[in-house]
């Protein structure tokens, strides 16, 4: 009975790292003919690199003279800069916001969190031409600065929800200790609230982080053609360019997805609470 | 002299969290999303076409999306990939949970494996797919190597398979998400229950269908909610992939809304098709938080 179990068991591994080694065929092919010349990749698309071939990233990574668009490295300053102050500036409106919807006991606060929380819901399609128009009349289209109020708003729901309900569920004592001795609502904030809710601001940081940073619909319109595009709009262009040279075309997305791999190297355990937040 | 001392009430009133905490991230959300989204709704009731004046027509939008054969394949396709992405990744996700639920060294290795496409841009995903499933392929190669050359063909250029083709690469990114609430889920029930059901003689599928499954029943909410709603949303790997290709076997109404508003400048038309899509997330969502309400009450 136990050693059948065990048969069962071990048979029951063995299918499942088959079929995980069959999953992660795709990864495995990307990187490798990332490292291969066009040669090789064509005759031995399987086999393991022969050698570390770097030309493919030199390609990808260095702006062609025929067009300044497919180059990546541009796009990848442009995709640090607006996931790093998109997520900075989300992290402190959504904190702040949420502090006083969580707070304040009056209808006006419930109706302002229910209007947030319909913003879940809204297809970002509705509203895309009349906010393209607006920044367009602001001068936004096609600037960092731009994309990046824009993910303040459009992320504003989710953040605003995950900050209201974590600091509904602490305790005031902190608080008001710290206001009886004098502070002000914004020091309290600063140098009480913010550290109790550093649970949450991992969570807003990974998941709206890797949000921005893959973010495609968003860039395509309002980036799109103005030099300054982000990695994925960058990739997207790359294989118009390239065409079927897959392999500058994969050394691309290995440099695209280099970073939001290392968040989930070192972030792990954020990334999955976040991912499985839905449920706690 | 004493001074009046202040009520406590009058305290707390003049301590309270101050409501201009909440005008920047309300003010960002207004501009960014409930100004555009509600101007976006009344225009799909008019001739709009970006400048200049325009004129009320009703409903003329909403019936020249019901005549239009793009608009309606591509309503077709949206909601075939909703569902099927839904199915498939929920069975897939839950029979990985189940499998990968106890801590051992293995699953520890291949949990993040499973979750890590998640974290790829879907454009990059994209990229990888239509590189598999190119005439030149990856897919097309392995069936050459083991003497299957009959079913070689262009995975995304036959309206066949291309549909299919984008689901399965749909699912390959997202099922890990399903599978981390699901394994979530199953380690929020005390194993006491089957204990108990074992000692009473319940057999393996018993329990699962009668303690693990209405135990279950928060997180298949949000694994049906949440790849659903994500499913009629689908626009970057449709445009990478296949750009709603052969003729419209793949168009979605997300790309399709973009195609109109952004290459053609029907403003007017791509805001109607933009509703349409708007009542089939709602309706979606309000099904889900129904069903997860109805279920949370206690019997």
């Amino acid at each position: 009975m136990t050693r059948n179990l065990n048969f069962a068991r071990s048979f029951g591994q063995i299918c499942l790292t088959g079929f995980a080694a069959v999953y992660a065929f795709p990864l495995y092919l990307i990187v490798s003919l990332a490292l291969k010349t066009e040669a090789e990749g064509a005759r031995a698309p399987f086999a393991l690199p022969s050698s570390l071939f770097s030309g493919n990233f030199a390609r990808a990574w260095q702006t062609s003279a025929t067009s300044g668009n497919a180059s990546l490295a541009p796009a990848f300053g442009n995709s640090i800069l607006i996931t790093a102050v998109g997520v900075v500036l989300l992290v402190v409106t959504g904190a702040l916001g949420g502090y006083v919807l969580a707070r304040r006991k009056s209808r006006l606060a419930d109706w302002l969190f229910v209007l947030f929380l319909i913003g879940l819901t809204v297809p970002q399609q509705l509203g895309i031409v009349p906010l393209f128009q607006l920044a367009r009349g602001l001068g936004l289209v096609g600037s960092a600065g731009g994309m990046i109020l824009i993910y303040a708003g459009l992320l504003a729901p989710l953040t605003i929800f995950l900050y209201t309900t974590f600091i509904r569920a602490l305790p005031t004592d902190y608080e008001e200790a710290a206001l009886m001795d004098g502070a002000s609502r914004l020091r309290v904030f600063w140098d009480v609230v913010m550290p109790l809710v550093r649970p949450v601001t991992a969570t807003v940081v990974v998941i709206q982080g890797i949000h921005i940073w893959n973010d495609f619909f968003t860039p395509v319109i309002f980036l799109l053609g103005s030099g300054q595009q982000t990695l994925p709009v960058a990739i997207f262009s790359l294989v118009g360019e390239y065409a079927t040279a897959w392999g500058p075309i994969f050394a691309g997305v290995v440099i695209a997805s280099a970073p939001a791999m290392a968040v989930f190297v070192f972030l792990q355990r954020h990334v999955v609470r976040g991912f499985s937040g839905g449920i706690k | 002299m004493t001074a009046v001392a202040p009520s406590p009430a009058g305290i707390r009133r003049a301590l309270q969290v101050p409501w201009w905490f909440v005008a920047l991230p309300l003010g960002l959300y207004g501009l960014v999303v409930i100004y555009p989204s509600l101007a976006g709704a009344l225009y799909a009731f008019t001739d709009w076409s970006g400048i200049g004046a325009f004129r009320w027509i009703g409903l003329a939008n909403f019936r020249a999306v019901m005549i239009d054969d793009e608009a309606v394949s591509s309503l077709g396709n949206t909601v075939v990939l909703a569902l099927s992405t839904t199915l498939i990744q929920n069975m897939l996700g839950l029979s990985l949970a189940l499998a990968l639920n106890r801590r051992t060294r293995l699953n520890s290795v291949l949990r993040p494996l499973f979750l890590a496409p998640a974290l790829l841009a879907p454009v990059v995903v994209g990229v990888i797919w239509q590189y598999i499933y190119s005439p030149e392929g990856a897919l097309n190669a392995i069936l050459s190597a083991v003497h299957l050359d009959a079913l070689r063909r262009p995975w995304l250029g036959l309206a066949d398979t291309a549909i299919w083709s984008v689901a399965l690469t749909v699912v390959w990114q997202f099922v890990g998400i399903t599978m981390v609430i699901y394994i979530a889920g199953l380690q929020a029930i005390a194993p006491e229950l089957h204990e108990a059901a074992a000692i009473d003689g319940s057999g393996a599928l018993r329990r699962f269908r009668d303690i693990t499954l209405p135990l279950l029943a928060p997180a298949i909410t949000v694994n049906v909610l949440l790849p659903f709603i994500g499913g009629l949303k689908l626009f970057d790997q449709i445009l990478v992939m296949t750009a709603g290709g052969p003729g419209y076997a793949t168009q979605t109404v997300a790309l399709m809304i973009y195609r109109q508003a952004f290459t053609f400048g029907a403003f007017a038309y791509s805001t109607a098709l933009a509703v349409v899509l708007t009542v089939l997330v709602a309706v979606a969502a309000m099904i889900q938080l129904a069903a997860l309400r109805s279920r949370e009450m206690p019997a």
